[in-house]
């Protein structure tokens, strides 16, 4: 909005006094309309994917599902989250060693922070003051204090860590170890390493159930879903997705809990898991190569990025169909969805 | 110490209330975190090479592709609790093995032992690791007959034979319609079970085979050759040579200006980094290339670089495998025995090479199974050796969806209904 507002003067400035008149009442018009689309767009949930190839992220309005807005954001964004709040989206520059912060009412970028190097994917913890950061070629995660933007801490975790997930409750954070085959977890508040879990081979993220109790990790090569209890931090059950052959990636629990959705790099679909009999109980084809996988605050839409054909799917979870493809920039990687 | 058999989780599955699983390998992954608490405290890989003679280049790539394997390995391991150590014997022969074999079975924790050795002594190696019980990972030797008549059940190889070099090199002249074929091989055994492989595939696939010619051990004139290649409508010659006879066909064959593309099984890529292979023309195929980039391959490489100054090429690929199939095999069934060891092997656990497939052993012969690389031989020769070649393919193509992993790699290789292997029983 700042920049916005230097606009602006700079315009005023540029105006006749003659025309003072005329044009005083206009502005106030023009602001009142802009304001009332703001408060629409800000009213509405976006989906924000980023696009590794095109360096760009695109703005998908959920209840059109289509792009409202395309923004330029630095070399190799993949991993995304938004701010608690939904003020700022983060997103992970692997080739600049950076995040950048994107303000979610100007859309532009209005920061970029050192994050240690070759940042794949992170988190934030649920009260917006922390990032917690893979670097995939350091075997360590990043915190970032947000306030100070400084790297407080570099925990040492798996080999080729990736996929960072924070409960829930705030209390721990996953790192997924791509060659060791492993979840670190993190003490979000003491930033020590808790334990070590094995899970399948090359886990590539995790989520947790709403109550964080209960973790879910995608292993690709192993074509599993770890089942995790996390209070005994061991697995529980392992789910074979598709024969083993179908590169699970992306994973989201549902909001109410009962199922998982598992984007299958391989297969071309979404398998769609009981959370609690840890069966797949049917697979949705979408895009090829779907990656990142997000849900609406209501768990009513989910949204896919599929980085080989160039768009997101999306999908009604009670119908279980694809109800719109959206295209999007080149090789989209991650999602993100607002409230 | 906790020893876990497959079949024992096989009859467990159901007790341990794992849901949805469908295959051994899932199993073991529940397993290995059963038994996390127990996992040995020390690994101990012998690693057995001849750093003599010829093979020495190939030993030295085998130690280290080995050393970063460990390195890694016992970052993991060492998250249980566990240390990895790795014993080098750079003079292994076929005469020294029964001494060299029974010193290492009797070190405690032993776990494997890794071979980056000739045909030959890897034979003598399998035959007295079986009798002691000792777990060993061939990361060099190509030979058919030790997956076949010679097998083990004790020996697993890492290393790709020769059978699927050959039909790797097949299958894209084949797609790039190329049916008519000329050989140009070795006396040798591996040049003579490349010619017979790779006209056994080209007769399946409906190629004309217009002759071959064989390569006497220390000829150096090919003018015989080349004059009647030059007579022939040949769409590929498939050339399996090594050495200095390698060396001198491909100079004369430059220098005779000849235009079929030449069809190299398997390329010494140490031969062309000493520079000896100057003239390096055609299409080659190889296990392993330092310019791949994809499925966390850049990442290995760059920690291969990183680490030696070297890029990365095929051997020192099987022995950081090998290390790493070891470990892993070690820290999910919690337990350094061999029968273990072999056991979770067998199970096909689905191996991360960093190759973009789940790799997993043919429990017929122990072979890994594995996508391999066409290479190209860029005409404008650039002066440093590591950039000679480009990736222009991977063999065989990744699996449609819905296709089996397993089908697709089984296309490279001997079948099961042709393989002489009799492993010997549980």
């Amino acid at each position: 909005m700042a920049m916005d507002t230097r606009v602006s003067a700079r315009e005023r400035l540029r105006v006749g006094p003659l025309r003072r008149s005329y044009v005083v009442p206009a502005i106030v018009i023009a602001l009142a309309f802009a304001s009332i689309w703001v408060g629409s767009a800000a009213s509405q949930p976006k989906a924000y994917i980023t696009n590794e190839k095109s360096n760009d992220l695109s703005v998908v309005d959920t209840a059109t599902d289509k792009v409202a807005a395309t923004v330029p954001v630095g070399e190799r964004p993949r991993g995304i989250r938004l701010s608690p709040d939904g003020t700022r989206v983060y997103v992970a520059l692997g080739d600049e060693d950076r995040i950048a912060v994107v303000d979610t009412t100007s859309l532009q970028v209005i920061d970029k922070i050192a994050s240690g190097s070759d940042p794949e994917t992170f988190d934030i913890s649920p009260d917006g003051k922390r990032l917690f950061v893979s670097n995939e070629d350091a075997n360590t995660a990043s915190v970032i204090d947000l306030q100070t933007r400084q790297i407080v801490a570099s925990v040492p975790v798996g080999i080729e860590p990736e996929g960072v997930t924070v409960s829930p409750d705030g209390r721990l954070v996953y790192v997924t170890g791509e060659t060791s085959h492993t979840i670190s977890v993190i003490d979000a508040d003491g930033l020590k390493v808790l334990a070590t879990i094995l899970v399948g081979s090359r886990p590539r993220e995790s989520a947790f159930s709403p109550d964080s109790r209960k973790a879910f990790v995608t292993a690709e090569i192993g074509g599993t879903v770890s089942v995790i209890d996390v209070p005994g931090h061991k697995v529980v059950a392992t789910v074979t997705v598709e024969g083993g052959d179908s590169k699970p990636k992306g994973v989201v629990v549902t909001p109410d809990g009962t199922k998982v959705l598992v984007a299958n790099g391989a297969s071309h679909n979404v398998a769609v898991i009981d959370a609690r009999s840890h069966e797949v109980v049917t697979t949705i084809p979408v895009g090829r190569r779907p990656w990142g996988i997000a849900l609406t605050h209501d768990g009513k839409k989910a949204y896919v990025a599929n980085g080989v054909s160039n768009d997101v799917s999306v999908i009604d979870t009670a119908t279980q169909k694809v109800i719109a493809s959206v295209p999007v920039g080149k090789m989209p990687w991650g999602i993100a969805v607002s409230r | 110490m906790r020893r876990i058999s497959r079949r024992t989780f096989l009859r467990l599955a159901p007790s341990l209330g794992v849901a949805g699983v469908h295959s051994a390998a899932a199993l073991y992954a529940v397993a290995a975190t059963n038994a996390q608490a127990q996992t040995p405290r020390v690994v101990r890989i012998a690693h057995l090479s001849r750093r003599q003679g010829h093979d020495a280049e190939m030993a030295s790539y085998a130690i280290m592709g080995a050393q970063l394997g460990v390195e890694e390995a016992d970052i993991t391991a060492g998250m249980f609790g566990t240390k990895v150590e790795l014993i080098i014997e750079d003079a292994a022969t076929p005469e020294n093995m029964p001494a060299l074999v029974r010193k290492l079975s009797a070190q405690e924790h032993l776990s494997a032992i890794i071979a980056a050795l000739d045909d030959t002594t890897t034979a003598s190696l399998g035959v007295f690791a079986q009798q002691e019980r000792v777990v060993c990972l061939n990361t060099t030797a190509r030979g058919g007959d030790l997956r076949g008549e010679k097998c083990q059940r004790s020996t697993f190889h890492v290393e790709p034979d020769l059978a699927m070099y050959t039909h790797a090199m097949g299958q894209w002249l084949m797609q790039n319609n190329r049916k008519r074929w000329y050989y140009v091989v070795s006396e040798a055994r591996f040049g003579q079970e490349v010619y017979h492989r790779s006209r056994r595939f080209l007769q399946h696939q409906g190629g004309t085979d217009l002759g071959r010619s064989v390569v006497t051990s220390g000829q150096s004139d090919y003018q015989g050759v080349l004059a009647h290649l030059g007579g022939v409508e040949v769409e590929a010659v498939v050339v399996a040579l090594t050495g200095e006879e390698l060396r001198q066909f491909l100079q004369q064959y430059r220098a005779a200006g000849l235009k079929t593309l030449l069809a190299g099984v398997p390329l010494d890529m140490i031969a062309l980094w000493q520079a000896s292979l100057e003239s390096l023309q055609g299409v080659w195929v190889a296990s392993w290339y330092h310019g791949l980039e994809r499925f966390s391959a850049r990442e290995l490489n760059r920690r291969f670089y990183r680490r030696f100054e070297k890029p990365a090429e095929g051997f020192a690929w099987a022995n950081w495998a090998a290390v790493k199939l070891v470990v892993e095999g070690v820290l999910r069934s919690a337990s350094t025995e061999s029968a273990t060891l072999v056991n979770y092997l067998e199970s096909a656990p689905p191996f991360d090479g960093h190759k973009g497939r789940s790799l997993t052993f043919r429990d017929w012969n122990h072979q890994l199974r594995q996508p391999l690389y066409v290479l190209k031989a860029r005409e404008d020769r650039p002066e440093n050796p590591w950039d000679r070649l480009q990736l222009i393919g991977e063999l065989p193509p990744p699996a449609a969806p819905g296709r089996s992993v397993v089908e697709a790699l089984d296309t490279l290789g001997e079948p099961q209904t042709e393989s002489l292997c009799r492993l010997e029983s549980r």
